[in-house]
């Protein structure tokens, strides 16, 4: 209990100050950008009618999706996405390489607590500060939603995304801390992982014309635009997320309590 | 010299890691390239009348993505943001990696000036990034002809790497700053990459307002304007602003390094 206890208090500080951000930036999208942006579509609209006919009534399709609330939520979720990744990212690494940082595994190996206690309370207490931190996210996305005066059941589902998204990074985050042999910056690590996925997202905006899969990009598993349109992200792409998850994680518990406690 | 050779030795990995993703951006964002509508649809018409907000933050302001000098720049952008964000890495690893590491009393007992060893790590880095920059001019032109464009590039090439040097030269300076000024090493990095995240916000906030005037000064990813860029032109005040700020900011970093409490912390 002291383990959760403890890692609790040292994120809750940095935790607060990135729910802060990430609900920041989606208000500044919703309340802020929305109302202009919605301003151009009629414009917009005209210029779709002026296409060839079974490209307007397409493209016009999508078009009508950004342009709505749900929408332009799911725009505005990427750019919350590849900060939120970048925040799980250093949640975990700073959690899990603590000891490693500090050069005192010993210190905690050797208390009478079995590793796989240790390493289950670090991971609980990583997904509980997510969690908090997601409540509130969620919250203030309902509360700008129901501003709105619009209601889609899924848009509950919708805002969850971010977690789903996170879930994933914190349990590479995870990995990355336990694998690496040293790690010198939590910020650098997590910096590193979020910029990494940014530029899969980039190759998969880019490669969806010849290969429409995208396995490659994390980032775009659980897009709000797509549950809009098609009613669900795609069985695929789920059940991709829970085998990273569940990969990354097993393949550090085995590291974590079995590795050599090497505190040089 | 041995300074130097190790300090290149350790940060290859890295190095190799951020070529990887430069070459991914450039080569793959130059094949997204239109040209003027396929099978008369015009897509630009479309972006043309999204609110400047938009494009501010996919970096479009100002860039008129019908030819293909308008459409590297929107590329330029990303890349500018990639190079930066290497030389910030550069520049916190350079001050802290023994004391990140612990083993700062191997290298500051050795019988070399705090100063030389600093300015030794400091060079090499430098070197670093004058490579991974020359990338960057050399990326984008073998993209466009690997990729068989008529229209010429060079000028905007060059133009956007001036600019994108002497930004992640300013990015590096304020990080060793930082770095030589924070008490434990995970504090430069953090302040680091929070000036940058400043930076890149208030570039938006730039690009968003068409004359943003002195807000200018503290977006440096907007030092250089696209528009002025594009239109063959690269500011010399503010190539002087960030060559001084550069180098001003690299001395008091210097100077303070030599009076650093170093703890292994």
């Amino acid at each position: 209990m002291s383990i959760l206890r403890f890692e609790i208090r040292s994120q809750i500080r940095t935790a607060a100050v990135w729910t802060a951000a990430s609900a920041l930036i989606i208000s500044v999208f919703m309340l802020g950008v929305y109302p202009v942006f919605l301003e151009s579509y009629s414009e917009i609209k005209n210029i779709i009618a002026g296409f060839p006919k079974e490209f307007a009534e397409v493209f016009g399709l999508e078009m009508d999706m950004l342009f709505s609330f749900e929408g332009f939520y799911g725009f505005g979720s990427f750019y919350v996405f590849v900060f939120g990744a970048a925040a799980a990212a250093s949640l975990a690494v700073s959690v899990f390489a603590r000891e490693k940082r500090a050069k005192c595994i010993d210190f905690i190996f050797t208390k009478p607590i079995s590793r796989r206690n240790i390493f289950a309370l670090k991971l609980l207490s990583v997904v509980a500060v997510l969690a908090a931190s997601n409540i509130v996210y969620v919250a203030v996305s309902m509360l700008i939603y129901s501003f709105n005066g619009r209601s889609d059941g899924r848009f509950f589902l919708a805002a969850c995304t971010l977690f789903f998204t996170q879930l994933m990074f914190l349990s590479a985050g995870v990995l990355a801390a336990v694998y690496m042999k040293r790690v010198r910056s939590v910020s650098g690590t997590a910096a590193a992982i979020a910029f990494g996925a940014f530029l899969l997202s980039a190759l998969s905006s880019i490669l969806e014309d010849v290969y429409p899969d995208y396995f490659y990009a994390p980032l775009k598993y659980f897009d709000p635009i797509k549950l809009f349109l098609n009613g669900s992200f795609g069985a695929k792409y789920v059940f991709c997320a829970i085998a990273i998850i569940a990969s990354c994680l097993a393949a550090s518990f085995f590291r974590y309590t079995k590795s050599d406690a090497k505190s040089a | 010299m041995n300074i130097i050779r190790r300090e290149l030795k350790t940060n290859l990995k890295p190095f190799a890691f951020w070529t990887a993703g430069l070459f991914i951006l450039t080569f793959v964002g130059m094949t997204k390239y239109l040209g003027v509508g396929a099978e008369g649809v015009d897509l630009n018409a479309i972006s043309d009348r999204f609110p400047r907000v938009i494009l501010a933050f996919i970096g479009m302001a100002d860039a008129d993505t019908r030819t293909l000098s308008g459409f590297y720049a929107v590329i330029a952008y990303f890349a500018a943001i990639c190079v930066s964000l290497y030389s910030l890495s550069l520049g916190f690893n350079a001050v802290s990696r023994e004391a990140a590491d612990k083993t700062y009393e191997f290298l500051f007992t050795k019988p070399r000036k705090r100063r030389d060893i600093l300015s030794a790590k400091l060079g090499a880095a430098v070197i670093l990034i004058t490579l991974f920059n020359l990338l960057n001019c050399v990326f984008p032109l073998a993209a466009a002809s690997a990729l068989g464009f008529r229209e010429d590039i060079s000028r905007e090439v060059l133009l956007f790497y001036a600019a994108a040097y002497l930004v992640s030269m300013l990015f590096f300076s304020i990080s060793v700053l930082l770095s030589v000024l924070a008490r434990e090493a995970e504090q430069g990095a953090r302040r680091a990459n929070l000036v940058f995240v400043f930076a890149f916000v208030m570039g938006v906030v730039c690009d968003t307002l068409e004359n943003p005037g002195a807000l200018r000064l503290l977006s440096p990813l907007r030092y250089f304007a696209t528009s002025e860029l594009l239109s063959g032109r690269l500011s010399p005040s503010y190539a002087a602003l960030c060559i001084l700020l550069t180098v001003a900011t690299g001395a008091l970093a210097i100077r303070l390094f030599e009076r650093k409490d170093l703890t292994a912390a």
